[in-house]
């Protein structure tokens, strides 16, 4: 597969205010449209990495999202490239109702109302949230949380959609949706998640991180099939990919 | 199937009047001189009566009721070691500070009580505050609950393996950690909401909100409430 490449990261580290190491040297390219799983225990660095990939963070190294260097100045550019749907949806959705906090994203970006309304709306529609538009998000569900924090991203149209966790805390049918509404996402997609079935459903490729660092990549079949390498990572082999009778 | 896409109405009167009605309060607060206090406590009460929670929020209604108790009984005391409230506000300065601190706190209490932050900043909205405002008590708002969630985090991690009985000598020793742990909190979540902000693109300008308007009922409100207050005044 010979895509264009939509993510380069260059030896990027980084290190939080407190001394902890977050990542280490990591080098890693995505293609256009690919989905990407990075997996690994907790504290491996797959949220740090997200993080600097729209630029909250800032480590040393380069990143290029799109072409466009994550430097300061350029920012905004990035940012309109790059969404980051957050592990904790109450961590994301902050405005005083749901229609306002999908909106927020295109108002930033200099979009008339009217028409990031008319955003919002598709969007809001499109995830089954159009009747929750004036609720506060403190309110809703986790599910519908979940939704709404994806929800905020895709109005913004990214081509890249970094999601931390998307499946974490959900009931089997929350689960379910959300698995599919990802799998259909155009976007080039980048999952941090401790859920090692999402990946082999719909990643096209895995990174193992821990400490850090890239421990090992490759097609979630062969990467997720390695009982020791996963176990040596806190990991287990999923149960689609264990062979033989239990 | 056909989708019901009607908006909710706002109760009558919309968050804005009531908001309305307590900034009144708190220009009497302001205004009103020490030996007018009576006047001035009618007026609370007429707003907490004549501002009304809404016809389908009983539970806010008797929220703002029990907001407004405090005060009350802060006052009866008052009047009871004072002989009068104006006895009291004439009693000198520490007591009048006294009074308006209170009725200052227990408005607050009323508008947190009686409005959540949604209609709060819809209410503001509905005044045509400037946008700035409604984007620093957006920010403020947002802080205060995650501060409240937050202390009932920490209560809870204490309560769940200390119980209820802590002798005190140890609530003492406790002190710092939970003090730490409740800070240690509330810097995470900020941390994760400057993350939530910068990554749609905000640049520090005033929070985009959607425009509310008043209802043709809130404006037949509106010279009601203004009456009722003028007639205090005039009395």
């Amino acid at each position: 597969m010979n895509l264009r490449v939509m993510v380069d990261v260059r030896d990027l580290s980084y290190q939080y205010p407190d001394g902890s190491r977050g990542i280490d040297s990591i080098t890693l390219e995505v293609g256009e449209g690919e989905c990407l799983g990075i997996v690994g225990p907790n504290g491996a660095g797959k949220s740090t990495l997200l993080r600097n990939l729209n630029g909250v963070l800032r480590g040393k190294g380069s990143i290029r999202v799109a072409g466009v260097p994550v430097e300061r100045g350029r920012l905004s550019e990035v940012r309109r490239q790059v969404g980051l749907v957050f592990q904790n949806p109450d961590h994301q959705l902050f405005m005083p109702t749901v229609l306002d906090d999908v909106m927020f994203g295109p108002l930033n970006f200099g979009i008339s109302r009217g028409e990031a309304a008319e955003m919002a709306e598709a969007v809001l529609r499109e995830m089954g949230l159009w009747e929750a538009r004036d609720r506060s998000p403190f309110h809703l569900s986790l599910g519908e949380k979940k939704k709404a924090a994806l929800a905020a991203v895709l109005v913004m149209n990214p081509r890249i959609i970094a999601l931390d966790e998307p499946l974490v805390s959900l009931d089997p049918g929350s689960r379910r949706r959300m698995l599919k509404r990802i799998e259909n996402l155009e976007a080039t997609r980048i999952i941090a998640t401790h859920d090692l079935e999402l990946v082999v459903q719909i990643c096209h490729r895995v990174v193992l991180m821990n400490n850090g660092g890239i421990i090992e990549s490759g097609s979630p079949g062969s990467v997720l099939s390695r009982r020791q390498l996963l176990e040596a990572h806190d990991l287990e082999v999923p149960a689609s990919l264990i062979k033989g009778p239990f | 199937m056909a989708e019901n896409n009607s908006r909710k109405p706002h109760d009558c009167p919309g968050p804005g009047i009531r908001l309305l009605a307590f900034l009144v309060l708190y220009v009497a607060l302001i205004w009103i001189s020490r030996d007018e206090w009576p006047r001035f406590i009618f007026l609370f009460l007429l707003a907490v009566i004549l501002v009304p929670p809404g016809l389908r929020a009983w539970k806010r209604g008797a929220r703002m009721l029990l907001a407004a108790l405090p005060a009350m009984a802060a006052l009866g005391v008052m009047i009871w070691i004072f002989g009068t409230l104006g006895g009291a506000a004439r009693a000198g300065v520490f007591a009048d500070l006294m009074i308006r601190t209170v009725v200052a706190i227990s408005s607050a209490a009323l508008i947190w009580g009686g409005a959540g932050m949604r209609e709060f900043l819809t209410g503001l909205v509905q005044l045509r505050a400037p946008g700035v405002v409604v984007s620093v008590m957006t920010l403020a708002l947002q802080s205060t609950l995650r501060m409240r969630r937050q202390a009932g985090t920490t209560l809870a991690a204490l309560r769940s393996r200390s119980g209820f009985k802590i002798p005190l000598g140890r609530r003492i020793a406790l002190a710092a950690p939970l003090f730490r742990h409740f800070l240690t909190g509330l810097v995470e979540f900020h941390f994760h909401f400057h993350a939530a902000l910068v990554s749609r693109g905000y640049s520090g300008g005033p929070l985009p909100v959607t425009a509310a308007s008043f209802q043709r009922r809130e404006w037949m409100f509106l010279p009601i409430f203004s009456a009722a207050a003028l007639v205090v005044a005039v009395i």
